[in-house]
Parts: structure tokens; sequence; C-alpha cells
């Protein structure tokens, strides 16, 4: 037991002690910290798919820690926990090595990697949490090292957005706290197991386990940017461009996603969702920030804001999925987890080159960007058609399996126009940059008597772009080959919805 | 049991009389004390957990010790800060005080630490009452440490608390004897006469405003404003929760039963202490009269345990009683680490303004991550001890049906993290940069560290602490 044990809590220290070294590390130790960061990550990345291949054959990772008698502190791997680890493990290893170029050279350095060291140990914690407590632990402990990330930089806007992301995220913290405590009395805290424990108090105390729900939505949809709840996202893109990354795909956003779908599968279960009749309000509300989301991206004119207000769109698709409660709107959830993220941070990794290589913020500065960055305006392109959901990419493989989602679900009447009208919103803020990067002639600003090679952004920045920007290709195509995201949700829905 | 009174204080004493320097290095001394400390534990423990004992001083009163789960943890807690604060006093202001101050800086620590386990220990009112007047003097004496207008002012404003409690905190004994025949608090018969009721009412009374319960707090935060930093940390934590203390012990030890809206009444004032503390320290511009006002704000939260327990069921009520002590225990760590942090940045700053911060970010690093890990404890974020003691409070709270202390509670957090944020974003201002530092020396940076990483790590080891006080433990099933 002790040896199913370790992993998961090796997956965790690694980032942990990477942390804590680099804290110790001085300013101008650049090497030193560098391998320790690129060496903890492709660590990291090992022992998750260890163990992705490990619960992949039925074995079980689980770590026991008594916080008090009934109530435990678990960390276990399970099918969903490592589709989040995979991803962020992965995607780490990529936000890394950008981050060393991006901020190459800047000051404050150590501290900037130390927490992000740590916000990475808790993410791992909120993908491998074991139950609702854990969860609850490491979604706080997010909250705070992501902080110093989003104010890093010390200017006066960067501070008033770390207010801002405080202010939501701990408000929504205590929310959850409460509907967990609340939970915790009511009906103990159990293991999350597929398909959920809570149908019978359901039965015998709706009012409360409805109460309960609202609660931990509302706890969670802060980081997930639910409507009400979405202002926060928007202004935390002052940040340094790979922080925006680990907001938007890697860990912020994501954990709060993911915290939906642990609550509808694995808390409540599809079933006492159902029978509370609370799915269709969250699902409703999903469609409206998903169209919200988009009509707000297509009024922005800075690149990194559309991009903010698109993840509040393009994230709510995996709550619209998880809260839909049918076999294939589960799988378009999960989907989507991975996709939404790979694609996402291929657009940030882009908007960071450009800012940093040219010094363009604004979307019509990007006109004929193509020759002179063509890389980068290619990764950018692809995950640009992955989001408006263009076959065979991997938004396409999500959007559709939602799509078919609503109509399982028997709620075709508004999914399917909500998806429909929210691509024909993708392709409208999306394809006016690609037109200008690839079919505009360039602004005034060009760099004459130099190659396009010469004035891509440096290796460090454009390999991690490259690198996603290929894999968003590889998920849509090769979506049905084994352990690729798409195969592996429908091997989980199965443990779920009993089929 | 009167061992562990008086055997680590010898060793202080004689430093505080010793003029001869070589021999009186605090580090000797202190671990000689430590370990007299120890040999009286593990005397104690060989014996018994839950011994108690009598002094035959004073036998017609009957007065005794009782030593139990958690005034063994006081006791601990008493000994790791005394001992480790008392260190790091030294450091930081050897340089600075004169012969006579130094002397009477280690005889004022020796009366403090003696009170202090002498209110632990005792189980009877004339005991506790000693033990608080003797923790008094020494605070009276420990604020004006380095004179000056403003400790000057501080310690009246103290005194002036102090010697208006004393006399119906006697008053109040005096009644209870005479009513009840005994001042043990076992023995204090559940009142029927007005007359009890009287005196128990009298007793919160006296103790309240050395509690600085809202709204009598107001000599608090000057007081702890005052004093010297290292100083500060010790009076806010140990010395406010041995008031706390007493008040606990008076009401859930003896078969008095706090009538309901005494216990409301404790209620509320913690929760407007929370609200308007929380507030005093969001608006003030000074780093160490924040975190005196974050006192204020903290100690309300040990307040609701009074109506808490009081409509909670038999099952969960001990749940909230551990959850407020471990609350004290957060508390207290993380404070201590606050004002050692904040004395060692308004030094390195040469200024004490919460503004003053803007540019040492990348400066004074460890200090300021001491700062930082005790405001997550303070904030009550996993996984610190504060996050234990909320969690254990919400849950007796929405347990008995509470749902407003629940609110209270979960509102409490967020106005603690907006003044505790409130210094973390100051410290990442890029402005004024060419500020000149002087950095602390590290061995002033060893103790805030290691108490703030021990409040902030405190909930996963709430398992233990929780054993200690007689909860259930691990693989004893649910309560």
């Amino acid at each position: 037991m002790m040896g199913q044990g370790l992993l998961p809590m090796l997956t965790l220290g690694t980032s942990l002690v990477a942390a804590v070294f680099i804290f110790a590390l001085r300013e101008h130790q650049h090497r030193l910290r560098t391998t320790v960061n690129l060496a903890a990550a492709l660590l990291k990345l090992t022992l998750v798919v260890i163990m992705g291949w490990g619960v992949a054959q039925g074995e079980v990772y689980e770590l026991r820690w008594v916080f008090r008698s009934g109530l435990d502190i678990v960390l276990r791997a399970d099918q969903l926990s490592i589709v989040f680890a995979g991803l962020s493990s992965m995607l780490w290893l990529c936000t890394t090595i950008f981050a060393i170029g991006y901020l190459e050279g800047s000051p404050g350095r150590s501290r900037f990697f130390g927490f992000f060291s740590f916000c990475v140990a808790s993410t791992m914690g909120v993908a491998l949490a074991g139950n609702l407590f854990t969860f609850l632990i490491f979604y706080e402990i997010l909250t705070l090292a992501t902080y110093p990330l989003v104010v890093h930089r010390g200017t006066r806007a960067a501070l008033n957005a770390g207010r801002t992301y405080v202010t939501y995220a701990l408000a929504g913290g205590a929310a959850l706290m409460v509907g967990v405590v609340w939970l915790h009395t009511l009906a103990g805290t159990e293991d999350f197991q597929p398909g959920g424990y809570l149908l019978e108090n359901a039965r015998t105390q709706p009012v409360a386990l409805t109460g309960i729900f609202v609660l931990l939505v509302a706890g969670l949809g802060v980081k997930a940017a639910l409507m009400p709840f979405h202002s926060w996202l928007p202004a935390a893109m002052v940040a340094p461009a790979p922080v925006s990354a680990l907001l938007h795909a890697v860990a912020v956003v994501k954990a709060g996603a993911f915290g939906l779908i642990r609550v509808i599968h694995d808390l409540y279960g599809p079933e006492a969702v159902q029978y509370l009749g609370v799915g269709g309000p969250l699902a409703v509300l999903a469609g409206i920030t998903i169209l919200y989301g988009s009509l707000r991206a297509l009024q922005q004119q800075d690149l990194k804001r559309r991009l903010a207000f698109s993840t509040v769109s393009q994230v709510s698709y995996i709550t619209l999925g998880a809260a839909l409660l049918g076999p294939a709107a589960f799988i378009g959830a999960i989907v989507h987890l991975i996709h939404q993220g790979i694609m996402k941070i291929t657009l940030f990794f882009c908007a960071g080159n450009y800012a940093e290589t040219r010094g363009i913020h604004r979307i019509d500065e990007l006109d004929g960007m193509g020759r002179f960055m063509p890389l980068t305006s290619a990764a950018f392109s692809v995950a640009a058609l992955g989001m408006i959901g263009v076959p065979p990419l991997a938004g396409f493989i999500s959007k559709w399996w939602l799509g078919l989602g609503g109509l399982g679900a028997g709620q075709g009447a508004w999914v399917v126009p909500v998806l429909v009208a929210s691509t024909l919103l993708n392709a409208a803020y999306f394809l006016p940059i690609i037109n200008r990067l690839w079919f505009l002639e360039p602004g005034g600003a060009t760099v004459g008597g130099r190659s396009p090679w010469q004035q891509e952004a440096h290796a460090w920045l454009l390999w991690p772009a490259l690198f996603t920007g290929v894999l968003v290709i590889l998920a849509g195509i090769l979506a049905s080959m084994p352990f690729s995201p798409l195969v592996w949700a429908q091997f989980m829905v199965r443990e779920v919805y009993g089929l | 049991m009167t061992e562990l009174l008086f055997p680590p204080l010898l060793p202080l004493i004689w430093m505080a009389l010793c003029r001869w320097r070589p021999v009186c290095s605090p580090w000797a001394l202190l671990a000689v004390a430590s370990a007299l400390a120890l040999l009286a534990w593990m005397a104690i423990g060989c014996t018994d957990a839950g011994v108690s004992g009598r002094l035959s001083l004073l036998p017609v009163l009957g007065v005794g010790l009782r030593l139990d789960g958690v005034a063994a943890l006081m006791l601990g807690l008493t000994w790791l800060l005394i001992t480790g604060g008392g260190l790091h006093a030294w450091g930081f202001l050897e340089a600075e005080l004169a012969f006579r101050q130094r002397r009477r800086f280690w005889c004022c620590l020796a009366l403090l630490w003696g009170g202090l386990n002498l209110v632990w220990l005792a189980s009877d009112l004339l005991l506790l009452f000693m033990g608080l007047e003797l923790v008094a003097v020494a605070v009276v004496l420990l604020i004006q440490l380095r004179p000056g207008a403003a400790t000057r002012a501080a310690a009246r404003g103290y005194l002036i608390v102090v010697l208006s409690g004393a006399p119906v905190l006697v008053l109040a004994g005096f009644v209870l004897f005479v009513g009840s025949g005994s001042l043990t608090l076992r023995e204090l018969e559940p009142a029927d006469s007005s007359l009890l009721q009287m005196a128990a009412l009298l007793v919160t009374a006296g103790l309240v405003g050395r509690a600085a319960l809202f709204p009598l707090h107001t000599w608090l935060p000057p007081a702890h404003g005052a004093a010297e930093p290292p100083i500060s940390a010790l009076l806010s934590a140990l010395v406010t929760k041995a008031s706390f203390y007493s008040l606990f012990r008076f009401w859930h030890e003896s078969g008095l039963n706090a009538p309901f809206w005494l216990v409301m009444l404790l209620g509320v004032l913690g929760a407007l202490a929370i609200a308007w503390g929380g507030w005093k320290a969001w608006c003030e511009p000074r780093l160490k009269m924040l975190v005196a006002w974050s006192s204020v704000n903290q100690l309300g939260y040990l307040f609701l345990v009074f109506p808490i327990v009081a409509a909670a069921s038999v099952a969960m009520a001990p749940m909230a009683r551990a959850g407020v002590f471990v609350f004290v225990l957060n508390h207290a760590l993380a404070k201590a680490a606050l004002f050692m942090a904040a004395g060692n940045l308004i030094r390195a700053m040469g200024a004490g303004g919460v503004r003053d911060l803007g540019g040492t970010g990348q400066r004074i690093p460890v200090s300021l991550l001491s700062f930082g890990l005790a405001g997550v404890a303070i904030m009550g974020l996993p996984p610190s001890g504060g996050f234990a003691a909320k969690w254990l409070l919400l849950e007796t709270s929405l347990d008995s049906g509470q749902w407003w202390w629940t609110a209270v509670i979960a509102g409490g957090g967020l106005v603690s993290a907006a003044y505790i944020f409130r210094v973390y974003r100051q410290t990442y201002l890029t402005e004024g940069e060419a500020l000149v530092l002087t950095p602390p020396p590290r061995a002033l940076e060893v103790m805030p560290m290691l108490l703030a990483l021990m409040a902030a790590g405190m909930g996963l080891f709430l398992s233990p602490i929780l054993q200690l006080m007689g909860l259930p433990g691990p693989g004893e099933g649910t309560p």
C-alpha cells in the first residue's frame, strides 16, 4: 500500500521541493535554476505517465493522511485525476520552457519560479485530491500560489489585477468551504467515486443538498470564470504571458472546471443532480456565459484581452458538458478540458511571442505578421481554427461530442443553437486576426533586410508554441488512438454511467 | 505538579541577578530551564496524564493545580514562545538595552513565564487570579522596557484595565466562596441563587477587559503597537490568551451554566470585534499597529466558542472546544511570527509604515516570507492551524444549525484576508526601489520563520493535537 501511495506523493513533492530549492537560489544562478525547473517538470511528467499507465491497468495509487477522525486528506490517482494531472504536467513543461525564455534577464526570477513550481504543486494536489476536503485544501493553496505570479510585475495595474483576483478567489473559497463543511455534517466526506454517492441524501434532504450544490458551484464557478464571477480573468491578463498560460490553460480556470466535473459526476452523481434538478439551471448559466464571453471577446482590441474573454466562453463549454448529464456530454466536457488547454496555451504563447519579440499588444498591429513571424503565426492560426471548431482540429472533436450530448440530454433545442452561435462568434473574432496575419500588408513597423527566420521569436519562446500547436492538430487527427483524450474519456464514461 | 511551575524560573532569575556575563549567556540558561521543565514534565508524565496536585500552602482554601491536555498544550506553547521568543528578543534588543534594562527584561520574562504557567494549571479561582496578576505586573514592566511617552501611556492604559478588573474579580471570588464553600472550579455548585449568578457575571466582566473583547479592546493596539516588536509578540501570543483561557475554564469547568443572553452577548461582541478589528487593521497606515489591530480581530473569534458550544450537541461540543484551542495555538504562533517579522522589516526599512514596504520584495525575502506564511495562518487558509480551527468551529455551528455564526466565521476570514493582502500587495510594488535597506541578521530571521511554518502547517497535524486534548484519534471512529 505504501508503495502505491508513494507515486502521488512524489508527483506532488517534485514541484514542492523544486519550489523550496528555487526560493533558496540567488538571482544570478540562472543555469542551476533552469536545470532544476526542467528536471522537475520532466520528472513530474514521467511520474504522471507511469501513474496513467498503471491506472489504465486498473492499479490504485492512494495516499491517506488523517486530518481528524473520520476526515482524511486523500491523494489518489483515478482516471479523471490522470486527465487533469496529465494535462497540467505536460503543459507545465512547455510553460516552464516558455517562461524561462520570456523572463530572461528580468528581475525577481527566483521568486517567480519558486511560486510557479508551488502553483503547479497545488494544481497537482487539485488533480489528485481523492475527496472534496482535500480538493478544498489545494484549491485554496492554488489561490495563494498564483497571487504572486499575477502581481509579479509589481506595477499598479498588476497589483490591482491581483486584488481583483484574490477578492474573487477568496470569496469563492469561503463559499466552497462552507459548502464542504455543510456537506460533511450531513453526509460525511467520502472518497470521490464514479457516479457519486449522494443519491440517498438527495432523496432525504433535497433542500440542504441543493443549497450545498449552489455553494459549491459558486465557489468553483469563480475559478471556472462562470458568468457573474468571471471578471477577474480578463483583469488578470496584465500578468506576464507565461502566467496567463498558467491561469487560462494549465491551472486556475481548469481547477474550477475540473472541480465542477468532480462535484457533478463523482460527488453528487448524475442521478442525484438529475433528481435535484440543478443540472439544467447550471447548463443554462454555462450557455449564457458561452455567448456572453464570445460577444465580449468580439469587442476587445487588445489581443490578450480578446483571448481572455474567449477563455471565459470556452471554459464554460466544459461546465456545459458536465451539467448536461449525459454520456456524450460528459465525454465532451473531459475532452474539452484537455483540448481547450492545448489550444488556449498555444494562443497565449503566440500572443506572448508577438509582445516579447515585436512589442505587439493590439490586434490591429498584427497586420502582415505572418511574413515576419511565420512559425508563430502558423501556430496561432492552427490554434485559432481549432478554437472555432474547424475539423479535424482538436476543438471540432469536443464541440461534436458536446453537440451530441445536448441532443442526448434532450436539450438539443437550445444547446445546439448555442453551440452554433458560439462557433459563429468564435469565427467572427478569430478569423479577422488570421486575415490580418496572413493577408494584410504590414504596417509601418517592418524590419528590413533580415529574413523572416531571423525575426522569429527566440527558440525558448518558439518551440513550446510550435509543440502545442502540433498537439492541437494531433489531438484532432489521432482522436481515436489509444490514450488519446477522447478514448480515455470514453473509457471513463462507462464507469460513471455504468454503460 | 508544583515542580512544573518553579524550576524553569530559577535559571532565569539567576540570569537576571547575575552580573557575570559569560555564565549568563541566555542560550545556556534557557537550555537549562528547558531541561528542568522537561524533567518536571516527565516526572508528571510517569504518574498519570490527568493528575491534579495540591499546594499545601493554603489548605483552608483548598487551592490546587490541574494538568490536562489543554493545559499541557498551553504549557508547551508557553515554553516555546518564552524560550524562542526570549532569545529572539534578546538578539533584537541586546545592543540597545542598558544593563538595568536587560536585568529587568529577564526578571519580567521569568515572572511572565511563572504567572502564565500558574494560569494554565490553576484549578481554582484563587490561583487563577494570582497568576493573572503576576502576568499583569510582568506585562506592565515589559511594555515600559524602554521608557518613552508612548510606552508609558500604553502601560497606563493596560494598568487601568487590569486595576478596574481586579477588584471586580476579587469581589466575585469572595461571593462565590461564600455561596458555594469552595473556590475550586469543579466544585462551584450550579447557582440557584441570583447571587452566584451575579458573581459569575462579575468574573466575566472582570476578565473580558483583559482579553481585549470589543468594546474594551482600546488598550490593546496602543500597548502592542508601542512595545518593542519581540515583546509585543509575547504579549499578543500569550498574555491575551491567559485571560480568555481563564474565562473559558471558568464557564466550562465549573458547574455554572452561563445564561443564554450572556453567551449570545459574548458571541455578538466577538463578531463585532472581528469586524471592527479587521476594519481598523485595514485602515491602519503603520505596520506594527496593523498587526496589533489584527489581534483585536482574531481574539473576536475566540468568543464565538461560547454561543457555539452552548447550542451544540453533546457529541459536537468537544469539537468546538478543541477548535477554539487550535485557534489559540494558531494565533499565538502566527501573531508572534508576525510581530517578529514586522520588527525585522521595520528595522530594516528604518520606517514603520505599510507604504514603506514598497520595493522591499526582493531584498528582505526571508522576513517577508515569514510574514506571508504567518498571514496565511491568520487568514485561516489551508493547511494552517487557522483553517483547521475554522473547520471545527464551522462544523459545530452548521451541525447545530447556527448558520449566523457560520456566516461570521466565513466572512471573518475574508476580513482578515483584506488587511493581510494589503501588506502583501505593498511588498510587490516596484516603486521605491531606491530605498536604503539594512537587512536584518540571519539569526533574527530564524525564529519568525520557524513559528510561521509551525502555524501555517499546523492543520496537517490536527489529529495528534486533538488526541492530546482527549478527543478521538485516528481509527477510533467518527465522534
